[in-house]
């Protein structure tokens, strides 16, 4: 949902997980008998490598920029998430809605569901566009068909409220506390 | 807003598509993070060596020989980490490779994108079938996976319970989210029935 770029993740563990089984057989094939006679035919490692003293520096400068850029993408990860639902700009003027009335709308509305245990309402920019996602938390051995009705129900009035439809996720998940959550009994 | 037969606009489906596979933030944060203190190891050892200081563990001429061929206090060390570092990236290489789906079914809706988690498919089968067959609400349980759905009904004893009436009331409210819920539902009625 965030603004991660997913390929590019995947792309690194790859990378990631390549170099370290590589690494691993470097340091076995010297250990175990069985590992270097495996590798043997495709390459011949090395005895023993000098490290010369020039490249001290190279390797301290490659590590820094590792690590730079192992960081910068590690706090950089997430984002996406805003609490301006929708924004109309008119020349100068723009008007923008805050999530909250967003949520305050969907859960005026699911709140007299009996299968509904809670909802929550987040706003994300994707591609530049504002998205809700809606988490609905069913309550155990509710009815799925009922609450999505409940929830076409609550769109209808927010797309009235906000005046033009907002894309929206709807999540019907069991949260956990629609599992704590007490049965409904029939009298 | 550009509009797909179910009705998902760009956004919608790609918000959809995103909640369905998991995320792999923290696992490539993990993996960062080991990396960038592997690297300030080495880049510290190298800058020590540069500047003639001692090493803090082992400078760098000395763990490359070693690691290339350990002398025999180093095997066993060696060996661990070696085994460690082989399987460590056998596990990177598959979190990066599988498709990473979450227990959710993306549902066609007129309005919106809507993804169900497996559990609550299962809990509306349940609740569909405890309705047809009229029993209470714990008598009648559901798994679901995919979309296939096997319902559990234990009757009220002295009431029959049908099964083609609960298969029914099944397929007819799982058609309801999506037909391909409604397809393979199996229905298991239970030979002792309980009390109410």
């Amino acid at each position: 949902m965030t603004k991660s770029n997913r390929t590019l993740n995947r792309i690194i563990l790859f990378v990631l997980g390549i170099v370290a089984v590589l690494v691993g057989l470097t340091i076995g094939a010297g250990v175990l008998p069985a590992v270097r006679d495996a590798v043997r035919p495709y390459l011949e490692l090395p005895r023993s490598v000098d490290v010369p003293a020039a490249s001290l520096w190279i390797v301290a400068v490659a590590c820094a920029v590792v690590i730079v850029l192992a960081l910068i993408w590690v706090f950089t990860r997430g984002g996406g998430g805003t609490s301006i639902a929708v924004r109309e700009r008119s020349g100068d003027d723009a008007v923008t809605i805050n999530v909250a009335l967003v949520r305050d709308v969907v859960e005026h509305e699911l709140r007299e569901v009996r299968d509904v245990v809670n909802a929550k309402v987040d706003v994300f920019l994707v591609r530049r566009q504002r998205a809700a996602r809606i988490k609905v938390a069913v309550r155990r051995g509710g009815d799925a068909v009922a609450v999505l009705d409940a929830v076409d129900h609550a769109l209808a009035v927010l797309d009235r409220t906000l005046g033009r439809p907002v894309p929206v996720l709807v999540h019907l998940t069991g949260g956990t506390r629609s599992v704590l959550a007490k049965p409904s009994r029939v009298g | 807003m550009s509009s797909s037969p179910n009705g998902a606009s760009g956004v919608e489906r790609r918000i959809r598509r995103r909640s369905v596979h998991r995320s792999r933030s923290t696992a490539v944060s993990v993996a960062l993070v080991v990396l960038a203190l592997v690297a300030a190891w080495i880049g510290t050892e190298s800058v020590l060596r540069a500047v003639g200081a001692a090493p803090l563990l082992a400078d760098p001429q000395t763990a490359v020989d070693t690691a290339l061929r350990p002398d025999a206090a180093f095997v066993t060390i060696a060996e661990v980490i070696a085994g460690v570092l082989v399987v460590l990236g056998i596990v990177l290489v598959v979190l990066a490779l599988k498709p990473g789906r979450q227990h959710r079914s993306p549902v066609p809706h007129e309005r919106g994108a809507v993804i169900i988690d497996t559990r609550i498919i299962a809990a509306t089968a349940a609740n569909a079938a405890g309705t047809a067959a009229g029993v209470p609400d714990g008598n009648a349980t559901a798994t679901s996976r995919g979309t296939s759905t096997e319902v559990r009904v234990v009757p009220v004893s002295g009431i029959a319970v049908d099964e083609g009436i609960v298969r029914d009331a099944v397929k007819d409210r799982l058609g309801q989210l999506d037909e391909r819920f409604g397809r393979r539902v199996k229905v298991r009625i239970a030979e002792q029935g309980t009390l109410s």
